[in-house]
C-alpha cells in the first residue's frame, strides 16, 4: 500500500532552521492534518514532502503513484480560460485536447461550474469560484495524495463544507490520502484521522493527536468538544500562546 | 487561429466605437483651418491646401517608392529591436546580476537622443541605409529590452510552484506559464518601439541626406519653401502611424489581453 514517511526531517533557510527532527507518516485513505501558528513551518513542510522544496536534511519517501495540490489561493493562470486551467495538469501528462476538455469538463460540473464559468477567464470569476476550478485541477487529474495548504480559509462556511464533503468521499470511496494543513483546529477535527500539532523556531512536532472515532459520526457536539478539550491541554496553551491574556 | 477569427469578427464593432474618435479628430481640423486663417498659408496652409497637395501627391509614383523605402527601413529596425530586445531582455531578466548590471547601459542608451546616435552613425558606417537603421535599433531596442526584463523578473514563484506541482514538462511551462507573462510585458513595449521607429527613420532619413525615402522628400520640400507638400508629408506619416496602430494593432491588442482586468 502507498504512504509517505517522513524520517528525522530537518530544514533550514540560511542560518535560520525552520524545521527540526520531524517524523510521522500517512497511510494510504488517511487525512493527516498539521496545525501550528503562523511560522511555524507548515507550509516549508508541506513543499518539502511534496517535492517542491529540495531535501537538505533527512527522508521523504512517498511511494504514492501520483499527487495534486490546492493552496490558499487558486493560482490559476490569468490568461487562461476556467476550463484550460482545469485541464492544466491534464496537458502536462499528455492527454489530448479533446480527451482533457472531456475529463475536465466533466470535473467542473462535479464541483457545481457550468458552461459559462468554463469559458471564463479567472478575473470574471469570485474568489469561490476560482477555488472551485483550482479543486477541479487538483482532482481531475486522480490524485492518489492531495496537499491542501489551508485551501478552506478564505472561502464562506457552504462551500467550505461542500469541498470538504466531497474530498471525504473521495477519501472513503477512491482511497485518497489527504496531507492537510490548518491554523483551525475544529477543522482539523472534524476530517483527520490524525492531527500533528507544530510548534515554532524551530518547527517541530509537539503533540500527535489520534482520533479514533469514525468521521462519520462525528457531530457538532464531538467536535466542539474534543476542541474545548485540546484548547485546555497545557502543550497547545503553550503552543498557541493562548495564555497572553494570563500575563 | 481562434484568436484571429475573433479579431476579425469583432473587427466591425470595433470600428463602430471609432466615432468619438473622429469627432475629435475633426475638431483638430477646425483648430487646423483656425490656425490658418490666423497666421497665413507660409506657416500653417490649411487643411484644405495640404489634402489638395496630398491628393496630387498621392498620383505620382515616387511617393509610393518613398513610402514603401521608410516603412522598409522602419519595420527592419523594428523588427531587429524586438528579435534583440526581447531575446536580450529576457535572458537578462533571468539573472539577478545581468539584470543589475544592464539597468545602467539601458538608461545611457535612452538618455543619448536619437538625433546624437545618426551623427554617430554616419561617422562611423556613412550615408546608408544601416546608419539608419542602426539608429532606429538603438532608439528602440531598449523600450523592449526593459518591457522584456520586468516581465521575466515578474515571473511569479507561485505559478511557478503550481505548475511544478503538476510536474508540468519544462516546454509546456515555457508555452503556458512562462511565455504569456512575459508577452504581456513584449508586446505593449514592442507598440511603443514601433511608434518610436517610425518617429525616428523621418528624423533620420532628413538628418542623413539620404536620396530617397518621406525624410527625403521632407528635406525637398523644405528647401523650396513647400509648406503645403511638407504638411502633405506628415500627414501621410501621421496617417500611416494611425492605421498601423488602430487597424492592425489594437485589435490584436484586444484579442491577446481580454484576459487583463
Amino acid at each position: 500500500m502507498a504512504q509517505l514517511i517522513i524520517k528525522n526531517l530537518y530544514h533550514k533557510f540560511g542560518a535560520t532552521e525552520i524545521l527540526a527532527d520531524i517524523n510521522f507518516s500517512l497511510a494510504q485513505g488517511k487525512v493527516i492534518s498539521i496545525v501550528g501558528p503562523s511560522g511555524s513551518g507548515k507550509t516549508t513542510l508541506l513543499h518539502l514532502c511534496g517535492n517542491l522544496l529540495e531535501i537538505v536534511d533527512g527522508e521523504v519517501d512517498n511511494s504514492f503513484s501520483s499527487q495534486a495540490f490546492a493552496f490558499q489561493d487558486a493560482r490559476l493562470l490569468p490568461w487562461q480560460t476556467a476550463l484550460d486551467n482545469i485541464a492544466f495538469g491534464l496537458k502536462g501528462g499528455g492527454v489530448a485536447k479533446k480527451q482533457r476538455h472531456k475529463l475536465a469538463t466533466k470535473m467542473a460540473f462535479k464541483l457545481g461550474l457550468n458552461n459559462d464559468d468554463l469559458a471564463k477567464f479567472p478575473k470574471d470569476l469570485s474568489g469561490g469560484m476560482r477555488q472551485r476550478v483550482a479543486f477541479a485541477r487538483a482532482l481531475v487529474i486522480k490524485p492518489e495524495l492531495m496537499f491542501l495548504d489551508e485551501p478552506f480559509s478564505a472561502l464562506d462556511i457552504g462551500l467550505k463544507q461542500e469541498l470538504q464533503h466531497l474530498l471525504m468521499g473521495l477519501v472513503v470511496n477512491e482511497k485518497l490520502s489527504i496531507f492537510f494543513i490548518t491554523h483551525d483546529l475544529a477543522e482539523a477535527i472534524k476530517i483527520s484521522d490524525e492531527i500533528l500539532v507544530l510548534d515554532a523556531d524551530p518547527g517541530r512536532i509537539v503533540k500527535q493527536i489520534v482520533l479514533d472515532r469514525p468521521r462519520e459520526s462525528r457531530d457538532e457536539d464531538y467536535i466542539f468538544n474534543t476542541t474545548r478539550q485540546l484548547l485546555q491541554d497545557p502543550q497547545i496553551i503553550s503552543t498557541f500562546e493562548l495564555n497572553f491574556k494570563k500575563k | 487561429m481562434n484568436a484571429f477569427i475573433n479579431i476579425i469578427k469583432d473587427f466591425p464593432r470595433y470600428l463602430w466605437s471609432g466615432w468619438g474618435a473622429i469627432a475629435s479628430l475633426f475638431l483638430f481640423l477646425a483648430l487646423w483651418d483656425l490656425g490658418n486663417q490666423f497666421n497665413g498659408s507660409l506657416v500653417l496652409p490649411s487643411p484644405q491646401e495640404t489634402f489638395i497637395a496630398l491628393w496630387q501627391m498621392l498620383h505620382t509614383v515616387e511617393i509610393w517608392t518613398d513610402v514603401a523605402i521608410t516603412v522598409e527601413r522602419s519595420l527592419w529596425g523594428f523588427v531587429i529591436s524586438v528579435v534583440l530586445g526581447g531575446g536580450l531582455g529576457v535572458l537578462a531578466g533571468s539573472f539577478a546580476t545581468a539584470s543589475i548590471m544592464s539597468r545602467p547601459i539601458i538608461t545611457v542608451m535612452m538618455g543619448v537622443p536619437p538625433i546624437a546616435w545618426i551623427i554617430l552613425a554616419l561617422l562611423w558606417f556613412g550615408v546608408s541605409d544601416g546608419s539608419i537603421i542602426f539608429t532606429l535599433v538603438v532608439a528602440s531596442f531598449p523600450i523592449v529590452f526593459v518591457g522584456a526584463l520586468q516581465g521575466t523578473r515578474t515571473l511569479e514563484g507561485d505559478l511557478n510552484d503550481m505548475s511544478n506541482s503538476f510536474k508540468t514538462p519544462l516546454l509546456m511551462r515555457l508555452t503556458d506559464v512562462y511565455f504569456p507573462h512575459v508577452f504581456s510585458y513584449i508586446f505593449p513595449a514592442s507598440i511603443s518601439a514601433l511608434g518610436m521607429s517610425w518617429k525616428v527613420v523621418v528624423m533620420s532619413e532628413l538628418l542623413a541626406s539620404t536620396p530617397t525615402g518621406i525624410g527625403a522628400s521632407l528635406a525637398v520640400a523644405r528647401s523650396h519653401f513647400d509648406s503645403p507638400v511638407a504638411m502633405a508629408l506628415v500627414l501621410i506619416m501621421v496617417i500611416f502611424l494611425l492605421l498601423i496602430e488602430y487597424v492592425f494593432l489594437e485589435p490584436i491588442k484586444r484579442e491577446v489581453e481580454q484576459w487583463r482586468n
